[in-house]
C-alpha cells in the first residue's frame, strides 16, 4: 500500500497527544499529598489504517503497555484523544456507547497464564464476551461459536470443557486469541503476545495471528520488545522511548534506514547468527531516564551519540515528516545509515 | 461457583472419554486432594459426627421430654458413675449427661455456624467494597476494622451478653449476632487482600477489556478466586466461636437457658472430685470438636491452594 493511497482514506484507529501521568504521592501521617508524577505516556498521536499491523517497540518501561491499556480504556487519560473510526472513546460515559466500542477494540495479553481466570472452563472464558454483548443470542448459539472459534485458532472441541491449567503457554494463548477475536473486532491490540512463550512456540501464534488476520481482515498494534518479531509481523513500526515516539515509518524503510539515532542503536542491538555480517554496535551508556525526571530538551540527549550542542538539551524535538510516511524526532536525523550491511 | 455440570454442553465422544479427555473439575480436584489428608479426613469425620449428632439430638439423647424440650431431671437418679442405663453418667439434678451432651452439640453447632456465616458474609461485603473501589471507600472500612481489632474481643461478649441479658427474645440470638459482629473484622482484611491482588490480574483486566460490568467482575471473576482463605477461616473460626461459646458459659454468662457444653462444666465445678464424668466429658466434646474443626481447615487450606499442584 502507497502512502498516497492511506492518505487518501481514514484512519482506522486515530490517536491525537494522549498523556497518562500517574501520581507519585508522599505519605503524611493522615493524608498523602501528590509529589510528582510518573509520565508513562506524554503525548503521543498516531494513525492506524484499517488492515495494518502497526508495531510498537521499545525498551522496558517506555510506556509501551500504558499506551496500549490506554487504547482499550483500561486507564484513564490525563489528555489527549482516541478515536476508533468516527467515535471519541475517551468521552463516552453511556454503558451502550461503552460497550458498542469495546466491541470493535479488543486485548491479546501478555501473560496467558495470569489472563486466564483458573476458576473458569474454557468454555465459559472464551463464551464471556458473547455473555456480555450478546446477551439475546441463544445460549446453544453462543456455545456453537465457541466451538467454532476454539477451531479457528487451532484447538479442539474438547479443550472447551476443561481449566486453563491444563494448557501449555501457547494452547493457553490461544485460548486468550479467540476470547478477543470472538466479538469480530476490527482492531486487535497485541500486548507482547509472544514473549513469554518459547521461541517455537512464538513462530506458531504469530502465524497463527496472520492468518486470523486476513480471515477477519484485522487491524493489529503489536507491541513487542523483539524487533525480530516485529520485522516480522509488522507493516510499520512506531519506536517509543520515555512516553514519546520517536520514529514511525514503515518497517522495511526503518530497519533499511533508521533515522533516529534511538532507533539505530536499538537496530544495532539485533544479534544476528553469521558472522559474515558485518555491523556497526551501538552501545547506549548510563540507563533510561525515570519517566519521574525527563531530561530538557530531546529526551534522549543525554543517552544520545550525536548530542553534542545546546539545541539538544533544551529544545524538545518535534515529531517531523522526514520523507514520505516517515517521521522522526530528532534534530539530526541520520541519513541513509545502515545498521545491518547485508 | 462455576459448577460445571449445570451447562447444556455437547456429549463428549466415546474416543474423547476413552483418551481422558472428560472434564475434572476444580472442585473434583479439590476433594482428591483432600481425600490425600488423613488428618483432616479425620477431621472432617469428627465434625460429620457432631452435625448428625446435633441435627438428630431428639431422636438420638434417650433422656428427652418433648413436652419441655429439654433433657429430663430425674431427683432419683442424681450424681450416678456411668452405667448401662446412663453411659456417661448423670449430673446433681439427674438428668443423663449423655442426652445433655448431644444437646450440647447442637447449639455449638449452631452458634458456631450462623454466627460465621454472619460474620462471612459481613467480611466479604466489607473486604469486597475496600479492596475493590479503594480509596475512602477502603480509608473508612479499614478503620473501622482497625478499631474492631482493638476492641478486646472477650471482654466485650461478656459485657454485651450481660447487657442484652433481659432483652426480648431469646438470648441465644444475642449471641448469634454479637459472635457474628465480631468475627467480620478479619475476614473483611483477608477479602480485601485477595482482592487488591486479583483487581491487578490480567484476567480481570481482560473481563474489563472485554466490557464486564463490575457486578460481573467482582461476582464472576474475583470472588471465586478469593474464596478459599474464606472457607478455610469459616472453618476454623467454627472451633473458636464453640471455644469462645463454651468458655462464656463456663463462667456463668451468656444467660443460656440451654443445654451448652459450657454450662455443663460451669456445673461439673462444685462437684469436681465426687462426680468427675459431670467435667470430663463436656471438656472432651469441646477439645474433640476443636480439634475436628481445625484439622478440617488445615485439609482444607492445603486443598484449596491453586499453588500445590497434584
Amino acid at each position: 500500500m502507497t502512502t498516497e493511497e492511506q492518505h487518501n482514506r481514514e484512519p482506522i484507529l486515530s490517536v491525537q497527544n494522549i498523556k497518562k501521568y500517574y501520581p507519585v504521592k508522599q505519605h503524611a501521617i493522615l493524608f498523602s499529598r501528590i509529589v510528582n508524577f510518573v509520565k508513562a505516556v506524554d503525548g503521543v498521536s498516531f494513525d492506524i489504517y484499517k488492515g495494518e499491523t502497526v508495531g510498537l517497540v521499545g525498551e522496558s518501561g517506555c510506556g509501551k503497555s500504558t499506551l496500549a491499556r490506554c487504547l482499550v480504556k483500561l486507564e484513564k487519560l490525563n489528555a489527549g484523544e482516541i478515536r476508533i473510526e468516527e467515535t471519541d472513546i475517551v468521552t463516552i460515559t453511556k454503558r451502550s456507547e461503552e460497550l458498542a466500542f469495546r466491541k470493535e477494540i479488543q486485548m491479546i495479553f501478555q501473560d496467558p497464564y495470569s489472563s486466564l481466570n483458573p476458576r473458569k472452563l474454557v468454555l465459559d472464558i472464551i463464551r464471556e464476551p458473547l455473555d456480555i454483548h450478546m446477551k439475546r443470542m441463544p445460549f446453544e448459539e453462543r456455545n456453537q461459536r465457541v466451538y467454532e472459534i476454539l477451531n479457528l485458532v487451532g484447538l479442539e472441541h474438547y479443550h472447551a470443557l476443561r481449566y486453563p491449567h491444563e494448557f501449555s503457554g501457547g494452547q493457553r494463548q490461544r485460548i486468550g486469541i479467540a476470547r478477543a477475536l470472538i466479538l469480530n473486532p476490527k482492531i486487535v491490540v497485541c500486548d507482547e503476545p509472544v514473549s513469554a512463550l518459547d521461541v517455537s512456540v512464538q513462530a506458531q501464534i504469530l502465524n497463527l495471528l496472520q492468518e486470523l488476520q486476513e480471515e477477519f481482515d484485522l487491524t493489529f498494534l503489536f507491541i513487542a520488545h523483539d524487533l525480530s518479531v516485529i520485522k516480522h509481523i509488522s507493516d510499520k513500526v512506531l519506536v517509543m522511548y520515555l512516553g514519546v515516539i520517536v520514529e514511525f515509518g514503515p518497517t522495511s524503510e526503518i530497519f533499511k534506514n533508521p533515522s533516529h539515532p534511538y532507533t539505530v542503536s536499538l537496530l544495532s542491538a539485533i544479534p544476528i547468527p553469521n558472522p559474515a555480517i558485518e555491523k556497526e554496535r551501538i552501545i547506549l551508556e548510563g540507563d533510561v531516564p525515570s519517566p519521574v525526571d525527563i531530561p530538557p530538551g530531546c529526551r534522549f540527549s543525554p543517552r544520545c551519540y550525536k548530542a553534542d550542542d545546546d539545541l539538544c538539551v533544551t529544545i524538545e524535538p518535534q515529531l517531523v515528516e522526514l520523507k514520505p510516511g516517515i517521521f522522526c524526532a530528532c534534530h539530526y536525523p541520520e541519513k541513509d545509515k545502515q545498521v545491518i550491511k547485508y | 461457583m462455576a459448577e460445571p455440570t449445570t451447562h447444556k454442553t455437547p456429549v463428549l465422544s466415546e474416543y474423547d472419554r476413552s483418551a481422558g479427555m472428560a472434564p475434572s473439575s476444580m472442585w473434583k480436584i479439590i476433594i482428591q486432594r483432600f481425600r490425600r489428608h488423613d488428618l483432616a479426613v479425620f477431621g472432617f469425620g469428627i465434625v460429620f459426627f457432631t452435625l448428625l449428632a446435633s441435627l438428630f439430638a431428639p431422636w438420638i439423647s434417650p433422656y428427652f421430654n418433648p413436652d419441655r424440650s429439654r433433657v429430663v431431671d430425674d431427683p432419683n437418679e442424681q450424681l450416678l458413675a456411668p452405667n448401662a442405663q446412663h453411659p456417661l453418667g448423670t449430673n446433681h439434678y439427674g438428668a443423663d449427661m449423655f442426652s445433655r451432651l448431644v444437646w450440647g452439640a447442637r447449639i455449638s453447632i449452631l452458634v458456631g455456624f450462623i454466627s460465621g456465616v454472619l460474620s462471612v458474609g459481613i467480611g466479604i461485603v466489607m473486604g469486597a467494597l475496600a479492596g475493590y473501589f479503594g480509596g475512602i471507600t477502603d480509608d473508612i472500612i479499614m478503620r473501622i476494622v482497625d478499631i474492631m481489632y482493638a476492641i478486646p474481643g472477650f471482654f466485650l461478649l461478656v459485657m454485651v451478653t450481660t447487657m442484652f441479658a433481659d432483652f426480648p427474645g431469646p438470648p441465644v440470638l444475642w449471641i448469634f449476632l454479637v459472635f457474628g459482629l465480631l468475627g467480620w473484622a478479619g475476614i473483611a482484611r483477608i477479602v480485601r487482600g485477595s482482592f487488591l491482588t486479583l483487581r491487578e490480574r490480567d484476567f480481570v483486566e481482560a473481563a474489563r477489556a472485554l466490557g464486564a460490568s463490575d457486578r460481573r467482575i467482582i461476582f464472576k471473576h474475583i470472588i471465586p478466586n478469593a474464596l478459599s482463605p474464606v472457607i478455610v477461616i469459616f472453618t476454623m473460626g467454627m472451633g473458636g466461636t464453640i471455644m469462645a461459646l463454651a468458655g462464656l458459659a463456663f463462667f456463668g454468662l451468656g444467660n443460656l437457658q440451654d443445654i451448652s457444653w459450657g454450662k455443663d462444666l460451669n456445673d461439673a465445678q462444685a462437684y469436681f472430685r465426687r462426680a468427675w464424668w459431670m467435667s470430663i466429658f463436656p471438656g472432651l466434646a469441646i477439645v474433640v470438636v476443636v480439634i475436628g474443626f481445625n484439622l478440617m481447615g488445615d485439609g482444607l487450606r492445603d486443598a484449596l491452594d491453586p499453588r500445590l499442584k497434584e
